[in-house]
C-alpha cells in the first residue's frame, strides 16, 4: 500500500522545504509563514520509536488541494501550499509542511493555522505508532462522516459578496 | 434472475486491521446504495464498532450513505483521520 506515492500534496520521499519556497515566491508578500510537524518520540506518556503513514492517495490529495484552494479564498492570501508525507518515519523526520506567503503576517499566522488545523481533521491520513516493545496501535484521530462537526475555528465563513 | 453489482471494500487505518484483509469483495443487487454495504458489513463484529465513525467514498469522491453504487465501484471506508 502506498508504495511510491509522488503527487502534488502526497509524497512517500522525505519532504523538501526548499522546493516550495521556491515555488511560492512573490515580490508582493512580506510575511512568511510555514509549519513543519516533525514526528516525536513519546504520545500520551509512552515511548513512540517511529509512525507509518498511509493515505487515500487521490482523495487525500483532492481532499489538500480543496483546502489550499480555501485558506486562500478566506484569508485572502496568495499562496498556501501543503505536502504530507507518508511511509515509515523516523523520530524527528518531518510528516508535513505548510507555506503561507502573504502581504501582511497577521492573515499569513491565521491562514497557517487554518491550513494545518484542517490538514489535520479531514485528510484520508491515518497514522500508526510503533512502541519500542514492537508493538502499534493507530492513533485515534478525528471523524470525517456525515454529522461530525469541526471545530468552530475550522468551519468556513460566509463567502464574500461581490459589492 | 436478480442482478448483481460487484463491489471492491477498500479498508483503510484501522478497519483494515479489525477486517484483516485490505479489501473484500461483495455482490450487492443491482440499486444497492452505500448504506446496504455498510449493513453488510455490520456483520462483521470486529468491525461493525468502528463503523458509525467512519465515511465513505468512491472513487476520489466522498459519499453519503444513500449514495448508489454501480457495478465495479471501490468504496472506500475511511475511519477517523490522523494525519499531521
Amino acid at each position: 500500500m502506498n508504495q511510491s506515492v509522488t503527487l502534488p500534496h502526497i509524497q512517500q520521499q522525505p519532504l523538501q522545504l526548499d522546493a516550495l519556497l521556491a515555488q511560492t515566491e512573490r515580490p508582493d508578500c512580506g510575511a512568511l509563514a510555514i509549519f513543519a510537524g516533525a514526528v516525536r518520540n513519546h504520545h500520551e506518556g509512552a515511548a513512540v520509536s517511529h509512525l507509518i503513514y498511509t493515505a487515500h492517495p487521490a482523495l487525500c490529495n483532492k481532499i489538500i488541494a480543496a483546502i489550499e484552494q480555501e485558506t486562500r479564498e478566506q484569508f485572502n492570501v496568495p499562496e498556501c501550499r501543503i505536502v504530507h508525507r507518508i511511509g515509515e518515519l523516523q523520530i524527528g523526520e518531518v510528516a508535513i509542511v505548510v507555506v503561507v506567503r502573504a502581504p501582511h503576517r497577521a492573515e499569513a499566522f491565521a491562514a497557517l493555522r487554518y491550513a494545518v488545523d484542517s490538514t489535520k481533521h479531514r485528510a484520508p491520513i491515518w497514522k500508526e505508532e510503533f512502541y519500542p516493545d514492537g508493538s502499534s496501535s493507530f492513533v485515534a484521530g478525528c471523524c470525517i462522516a456525515d454529522g461530525f462537526e469541526p471545530p468552530d475555528h475550522l468551519k468556513l465563513l460566509p463567502k464574500k459578496e461581490n459589492t | 434472475m436478480e442482478s448483481m453489482n460487484t463491489i471492491t471494500i477498500r479498508f483503510w487505518g484501522i478497519t483494515a486491521r479489525l477486517a484483516g484483509a485490505e479489501q473484500r469483495v461483495l455482490q450487492l443487487s443491482a440499486g444497492a446504495r452505500v448504506a446496504d454495504a455498510v449493513e453488510h458489513l455490520r456483520l462483521d463484529a470486529t468491525l461493525s464498532g468502528e463503523l458509525p465513525r467512519c465515511a465513505y467514498a468512491v472513487g476520489d469522491d466522498m459519499v453519503g450513505l444513500d449514495h448508489p453504487l454501480a457495478d465495479g465501484d471501490e468504496l472506500s471506508v475511511l475511519p477517523p483521520v490522523s494525519g499531521g
